[in-house]
């Protein structure tokens, strides 16, 4: 049988054990192993098979992974969060909408110290909705902007998928940090005009509120000086090319919780806590990691990515057709998938034939990310929204999706912005790694 | 009991990973700082992160293997029957089960290597097999806990059929 069938046969397959509810990391790593297996001898696949999770779980950059983890977990149980919407909302006081504004622009924020979308929506839906509730907000637009937001988590730096992607397309993490930064304030504007023109449309749904007096203005928006701290401390270190990504990471896991412990937000069962669950993320993404590994290895021997480019180059298909297609590929996987997950598993497919028709892998990382970001929110199967109908099982999921529909629009028109013009990717990161 | 008391060990297990988590934290820092401060970096630093994030992966896995923290899509469940869906919880357990004891079994040769060949680490020229002790029985521990959550699921796929 040719290896490329083979490999045919191995997508077949982890797709039916993935739809038959086989967790995501065992089904990568049998197929894989299978795979290499009927291409390659059992002797060689067992070799390889039980070499990976050993070097994985030793490799000095994915050490950057539990250390994010823990900065974002540790942020989110100190109460930083609040502060943060505290912060945005004296920032779009007197503003009609104000607090949908500083919803989208807190967890805009507090994605600059989590890595994790799911994490940013879940803090956010406890601090932002009761807020916007007693003010008077309509859910709709309150769920919304709370779910959108949410999606900013993975774009801007720290993100735990840009490593995922660096780790499994070997680029360089600092670089895909850099390359977020700009798109994710982007997508937040963005998300900030839906809003303004959701409320244009729908102007029942949100009160008219009076401006705050100056002083307490200023006093909320010096209140957020921890996320400034904890950003440049981490972030700005790496890009000022003071630390390495571990480096970084563990500044910010530390600057966290010494913040957390000294302004006493944080006791001993929310550390307890804060690790338990950093720890829980830290082993479930490894194990899909060390999977994916297996299963790049498999790919790498059907030769399918080459065969792909063959039939695209034949096909005629323009590199602009081809993102389209891709991106359109990933909103549909997007329903059925985590972010992590599509990555790890398509990547290795698909990375080979952007690189042949000339785009740079950093620039498709953004793109990747963005799409992603589109999967977490947009109906019936968005993880943020699952996230946030859970912490307010009142509010009919239907209205939900009412919420959420304006703002898909934003991170399309990101895309098509990524498209038109890379540079808005690619400047900072050339900039600061040239 | 042989429950609880298997219970008791996967916690143990995680407050370890927790202290080997902390420990890494504080290394990277004490490393950044006698860098910059005092030029002088902390000798086998890469190597200690590397041994620690190790211990952080493998030791935490059980705990996770055992709460069925795995990420898995459940797209079906929507168009399936329970007994249906305990069924293929059940079989998503046991093809985890056999997952982790083939990986825990091929992962064995790759360590006596580094113990007949005296692999050593970079910086600090520890034995790489020292790292190994913990990496296998974490696996053992997850290979365990992947057992007996799939006893629990085939149990419950049985009482979802008498239902």
């Amino acid at each position: 049988m040719a290896v490329q069938t083979i490999g045919l046969i191995g997508m077949g397959c982890l797709i039916a054990l993935i739809f038959l509810r086989v967790p995501v990391g065992v089904a990568m790593g049998l197929v894989g192993l299978c795979g290499y297996a009927a291409v390659d001898g059992w002797a060689k696949a067992f070799r390889v098979f039980g070499e990976v999770p050993f070097d994985v779980a030793t490799n000095y950059d994915l050490s950057v992974v539990p250390m994010f983890v823990l900065m974002g977990e540790v942020a989110t149980q100190s109460g930083i969060s609040a502060q943060l919407y505290r912060a945005a909302r004296a920032t779009f006081s007197g503003m009609r909408g104000a607090q949908a504004l500083a919803t989208i622009g807190a967890c805009a924020g507090f994605g600059a110290v989590c890595g994790s979308s799911l994490a940013t929506a879940a803090t956010m839906t406890r601090i932002a909705i009761p807020e916007m509730r007693r003010a008077g907000y309509d859910d709709r637009i309150s769920t919304g902007s709370v779910a959108a937001g949410g999606s900013l988590g993975i774009l801007i730096p720290p993100s735990i998928v840009f490593v995922l992607y660096a780790i499994i397309s070997q680029q360089s993490v600092p670089k895909l940090f850099a390359a977020g930064l700009i798109p994710g304030i982007v997508l937040a504007a963005l998300y900030m005009v839906c809003a303004l023109v959701t409320l244009m449309v729908k102007p029942s749904w949100a009160p008219s509120e009076s401006a705050g007096s100056w002083r307490q203005r200023l006093h909320d928006l010096v209140s957020a000086w921890e996320v400034v701290v904890l950003f440049g401390l981490s972030i700005g270190g790496l890009y000022a090319g003071w630390f390495s990504p571990t480096q970084a990471a563990g500044i910010g896991a530390f600057s966290a919780l010494a913040l957390g412990l000294v302004r006493r937000g944080l006791d001993w069962n929310g550390l307890v806590q804060c690790f338990a669950d950093s720890i829980r993320t830290t082993c479930m993404l490894f194990l899909i990691v060390m999977s994916a590994f297996i299963f790049s290895y498999f790919v790498v021997q059907t030769q399918l990515p080459g065969v792909l480019v063959g039939w695209i180059q034949a096909s005629h298909v323009g590199p602009i057709w081809l993102i389209v297609i891709l991106m359109l590929f990933y909103i549909v996987m997007g329903c059925f998938m985590d972010g992590g997950g599509m990555v790890l598993i398509t990547v290795p497919i698909f990375l080979p034939l952007i690189v042949a028709n000339g785009y740079d892998p950093v620039w498709f990382g953004v793109m990747l990310v963005v799409v992603v970001e589109l999967g977490l929110i947009h109906p019936p199967v968005g993880m943020n929204i699952f996230v946030i109908q859970a912490r307010v099982p009142d509010v009919p999921i239907l209205r939900v999706y009412q919420g959420i529909i304006p703002f898909l629009v934003a991170p399309m028109i990101l895309l098509a912005i990524l498209v038109a013009w890379p540079q808005l990717a690619l400047w900072l990161p050339n900039l600061l790694y040239r | 009991m042989v429950l609880n008391a298997i219970e008791r060990v996967l916690r143990w297990l995680t407050a370890l990973s927790a202290v080997a988590l902390l420990a890494m934290v504080l290394l990277v820092v004490a490393d950044v700082l006698r860098s910059n401060l005092l030029r002088r970096p902390i000798i086998g630093a890469i190597d200690l992160v590397e041994a620690l994030l190790a211990v952080v992966v493998f030791l935490g896995l059980p705990q996770v293997i055992f709460a069925e923290g795995n990420i898995t899509v459940d797209v079906i469940d929507h168009f399936i029957g329970k007994r249906a869906v305990a069924l293929l919880r059940a079989s998503g357990g046991l093809l985890t089960f056999i997952y982790l004891v083939l990986l825990l079994w091929h992962m064995f040769a790759p360590a006596i290597d580094t113990l007949t060949f005296g692999d050593i680490t970079a910086d600090l020229k520890l034995p790489v097999f020292y790292i190994w002790i913990p990496v296998l029985f974490g696996m053992a521990a997850s290979a365990l806990a992947a057992l007996m959550v799939f006893l629990r699921q085939f149990r419950g796929s049985n009482e979802a059929g008498k239902r």
